[in-house]
């Protein structure tokens, strides 16, 4: 469970990214943050394991309560949340397999990944990611020649193999192609349903945000302005959350989804299953 | 840490719970049966790598016993850095009395003698270097000038620049700081020079954005006239920094062609190492430490001016992506990835060139 | 430029649509100023010149004189800035003209410049030139053994100053230091290591420790060599530490990574063809390097060349020399070929 109480987040210039949230995100809970971009999504997210560190109010991952002036107890909630990114930020250089090793970094010893001798357990633990995203295959590829949507699933195996309580996802469909996308978003809700890993996913696509998650939050301006299931998150709901009405840049459409706004979890949770 | 149970949620209740290998006996078992899909790769052979590695290894050791060097005297190493070091740094801190001011001003004398040999090498090779890049380039200059020039440019860079001092400068302007040593080192330092800096300039002129170019040909402009309105343009603020690059290199440059006779702080250096004059070797070395760095940083704010213009004081307007081009030059950096890169600094590749490439 | 004008039509000039813009002129008293400076410049010349030469100027009643060389200098800079006026360039960019000038006015004095003594000197140099096109290559194969030590200097010190440089680089970035304060002060150390040339260095060691005299010139010049590299591994790669994507930087603090994990596994794939072409061309400048130290004492094939210079037997130094050129060509195409199935 998570949650915010009070959070703010003002960056060094100034600006303010978060003023006053308060939000309680449930175990296994699959959430989706929509907005128009400033509105704070990307802040949110990065609170939650510190990469932004939030200036007031309190902020609770599990039992633990996050100190962002910590780096070592930063470093230990960090293990425990995964975080996926919209240009993968995968080291395009190295092996996959060497890919999802950084997320066993928090397990390993220093001079193991100094030297890049896994443990054996580590090792299995990174194969077992890949195989449940299905490109095991590729392991020692190098992560350059996989295309985007693979790249974007070998970085959910480096999330799994931090063994995660918690998966942020900061706009990860964002940079591919509408069928990708879903297959993406599938993934990534099987695997939140398989281990009930909580999941919280920023997107600018609201059909994909309907169709996969449990939960909406809206934001704007750095505050929560809609919070609640799928199914309240109608058009009228959200235009307000924008302050504009939905155009064709506000869905990806494709393969899932025949058209957007159908209210509701479009796909049944047995297709999901693959 | 590790005892904690994560994945007791509501999908995983039909597999196998899945458990930490560290704790987990059989820890190669996977989570669910595979299929053929799912096989896993065989690990390619890192035989070559290895094998790599090993000879470089070898090399090492036997490069070690090669110089034949006496590891023990490391021994003393640190005994004499403080000794000597105390030395120096009582003549750096000592009162300068009339003797003393006298080293003192003796050392600066000296090193604006290397700043001006420098300067001049610099100007004497960047007066040949401009047209040779133009004539080094392949989108400015037929075929055989620019083999031609190439392969010239390659032979004047693979000649270290005492080559040019002993065999030739030298003997021509005479020796020590009074007798024309001073212009025989410039000489020197600017033949030298001429290679690297045409190399750089022709690279960048390659690097040259092709539609100016392109729309003056169509604009029916000749020869002369495409390389003032449509290249100069272009390659100036670059070619500028290259120059100052090699001028900061020169003035380090020109203390190996002092000790030579060539004037300079390389003389003084000589001179004074030569008679263990500790006080005057921590003054010479506080002199040369402050000249060059004062040196360095007016250079440097120049290069950014010239390259970011007036009012950019980051990431700059100029649209100068200058990586994956120039064979040897280090190749693609971190040029592979796909969008955070896109506005790289030129600087790296430049100061490349602040080493002598 | 500005090509405003072009948009109104020659034949609908006197309709006076959109006054022309006008290209702004710079500054006329911040140009005097920069005359005022030149002259300045002109009375520092005058005042530090060593040269006797005169200019006379008979104006009938009273001859004027000046000094003949800054009076060119005078002239020179003055006329730059009627044209950089004229040309509508702005005043910094008048002033670095004149700063040109003026610097290598200075420069020009200081070296005593001057390509009229070439012809007649030119006969110091003609029995070199004949000694280079008839090298004593029977002498080369007698100093095989400063060639190795040479070559084995330069591969020492570039694997040691490399392993160091890519520490100190990491250190001194500030993508992937520690913190601030480190970061800053591995710059500052790093610039003062760079600013002693290595001939510097190679003084300094074979000080501490003894020249080849002792028969501890080798390890004086792998010292040398090393702070030499160290010094430009450390800038290089520091800048290419600066502009590293980002993004795996933060997917490996997200995932827990402590600094020395993220910089290993974030950081150091992405340089490592940098580093590895650094590397390279660290070698080659050691080459050269380690033959030129061998002048003050480092051992090596500058020794050996130095003893024949001193002895007058410029067929022995030919050799060496033109073998030094034949040695730097190979490093360098061999540096290529790898660069070329590395990267």
């Amino acid at each position: 469970m998570i949650t915010f109480e009070n959070i703010d987040v003002v960056y060094p210039n100034g600006y303010k990214g978060l003023s006053n949230v308060n939000l309680q995100i449930n175990k296994g809970e699959f959430v989706a943050i929509v907005g128009l971009s400033g509105a704070g999504k990307s802040t949110l997210i990065r609170t939650v394991n510190g990469l932004v560190p939030f200036t007031s109010g309190t902020l609770r991952v599990g039992d633990e309560v996050v100190d962002p002036r910590s780096k070592a107890k930063l470093r230990r909630l960090r293990s425990r949340v995964g975080m996926i990114f919209q240009s993968f930020n995968l080291v395009t250089r190295v092996s996959v397999l060497n890919n999802v090793l950084v997320g066993r970094s928090a397990e390993t010893p220093t001079w193991r990944s100094l030297l890049g001798w896994y443990r054996a357990e580590d090792k299995e633990l990174a194969f077992q990611s890949l195989e449940r995203v299905g490109i095991v295959d590729k392991a020692y590829m190098r992560a350059s020649s996989l295309s985007g949507g693979q790249q974007q699933r070998v970085a959910i195996a480096r999330v799994l193999a931090q063994d995660p309580e918690v998966i942020l996802a900061d706009e990860p469909v964002a940079s591919l192609d509408p069928p990708t996308a879903h297959k993406v978003m599938r993934d990534l809700r099987r695997i939140q349903q398989e281990l009930g890993i909580t999941t919280i996913v920023n997107m600018h696509h609201l059909d994909l945000a309907r169709s996969y998650a449990d939960r909406i939050i809206g934001m704007r301006a750095g505050e929560v302005v809609f919070d609640g299931p799928v199914e309240e998150a109608t058009d009228a709901v959200i235009e307000e959350v924008y302050q504009r009405s939905l155009t064709a840049e506000d869905i990806v459409a494709g393969d899932a989804v025949p058209g957007r706004a159908v209210p509701g979890r479009a796909v049944p949770a047995a297709k999901l299953q693959d | 840490m590790s005892t904690r149970k994560i994945n007791a949620g509501p999908g995983s209740t039909s597999r196998p719970e899945h458990q930490r290998p560290a704790q987990n006996s059989e820890a190669g078992q996977p989570r669910f049966a595979p299929d053929a899909l799912d096989r896993r790769p065989v690990r390619p052979s890192r035989l070559g790598y290895n094998a790599g590695m090993l000879v470089v290894g070898i090399l090492f050791i036997a490069a070690i016993y090669g110089t034949g060097m006496d590891v023990r005297a490391l021994l003393d190493l640190p005994a004499s850095i403080i000794q000597y070091g105390q030395l120096m740094a009582s003549g750096v801190f000592q009162i300068p009395e009339e003797t003393v001011a006298g080293y003192w001003s003796q050392s600066f004398d000296a090193m604006f003698e290397s700043v001006a040999i420098a300067w001049v090498g610099t100007m004497v090779g960047a007066l040949f270097s401009l047209p040779l890049g133009f004539m080094a380039a392949r989108n400015m200059s037929p075929l055989p000038v620019y083999v031609m020039v190439r392969f010239i440019l390659s032979v004047i860079r693979a000649v270290p620049e005492i080559i040019f001092a002993i065999a030739i400068m030298l003997p021509l302007f005479g020796f020590g700081s009074g007798g024309g040593g001073a212009l025989a080192g410039a000489m020197a330092l600017g033949i030298s020079s001429i290679g690297t800096l045409s190399k750089l300039i022709s690279e960048a002129i390659e690097a040259v954005d092709g539609g100016p170019l392109e729309s003056s040909r169509a604009s029916g402009s000749n020869h002369l006239q495409l390389i003032r309105w449509a290249v100069l343009p272009q390659v100036m603020p670059e070619v500028i920094a290259i120059w100052l690059y090699r001028f900061e290199v020169n003035i380090r440059a020109s203390a190996i062609l002092g000790v030579l006779g060539a004037g300079g702080i390389g003389s003084l250096l000589s001179t004074v190492f030569g008679a263990r004059d500790w006080d005057r070797i921590g003054i010479v070395l506080v002199v040369i430490i402050l000249v060059t760095m004062v040196v360095d940083q007016i250079s440097a704010f120049i290069r950014h001016r010239v390259i970011h213009g007036p009012t950019v004081r980051n990431g700059g307007g100029e649209p100068q992506e200058d990586d994956d081009d120039g064979a040897p030059s280090p190749g693609p950096v971190s040029g592979s990835h796909s969008d955070t890169s896109v506005e790289q600094d030129p600087a790296p590749k430049s100061a490349r060139a602040a080493a002598g490439l | 430029m500005s090509t405003t004008a072009d948009a109104t039509t020659r034949g609908s000039a006197t309709l006076e649509v959109t006054p022309r813009p006008e290209a702004p002129r710079p500054s006329g008293l911040v140009y005097l100023g920069l005359a005022g400076l030149a002259v300045l410049a002109f009375i520092l010349f005058w005042a530090t010149r060593d040269s006797g030469d005169i200019l006379l100027i008979p104006l009938g009643f009273v001859t004027l004189w000046a000094p003949l060389y800054p009076v060119i200098g005078l002239a020179v800079m003055l006329l730059t800035l009627l044209v950089c006026y004229r040309a509508r360039i702005g005043t910094m960019g008048g002033f670095g003209a004149l700063a040109f000038i003026t610097m290598s006015y200075w420069a020009g004095s200081t070296v005593n410049f001057t390509l009229l003594e070439i012809p007649s000197r030119w006969s110091n140099v003609e029995p070199r030139l004949r000694a280079f096109l008839d090298p004593n290559w029977s002498y080369i194969w007698t100093v095989r053994d400063q060639w190795l030590i040479t070559i084995s200097m330069a591969v020492v010190a570039t694997l040691i100053g490399c392993a160091i440089g890519l520490v100190l680089a990491m250190l001194a970035s500030p993508v992937s230091s520690p913190n601030k304060g480190v970061s800053q002060a591995i710059k500052a150390v790093n610039s003062v290591v760079r600013s002693i040339p290595d001939v510097g260095w190679a003084l300094l060691f074979v000080a501490f420790i003894g020249g080849t005299a002792h028969g501890l010139g080798p390890m004086a010049g792998v010292l040398a060599l090393l702070m030499f590299n160290i010094g430009i591994v450390a800038k290089l790669l520091s800048e290419t530490i600066d502009s590293v994507n980002p993004g795996p930087v933060e997917a490996a603090d997200a995932a827990g990574a402590n600094l020395t994990q993220r910089n290993r596994l974030a950081i150091l794939p992405q340089v490592l063809p940098g580093f590895v072409s650094y590397g390279l061309y660290v070698f080659e400048l050691n080459i050269r390097a380690s033959a030129a130290l061998g002048i003050v004492g480092v051992g090596g094939i500058g020794s050996a060349m130095m003893l024949q210079l001193n002895r007058f037997a410029f067929e022995n130094v030919a050799a060496i020399l033109i073998a030094l050129i034949l040695v730097v060509l190979l490093v360098d195409m061999f540096s290529m070929y790898i660069r070329r199935k590395l990267l």
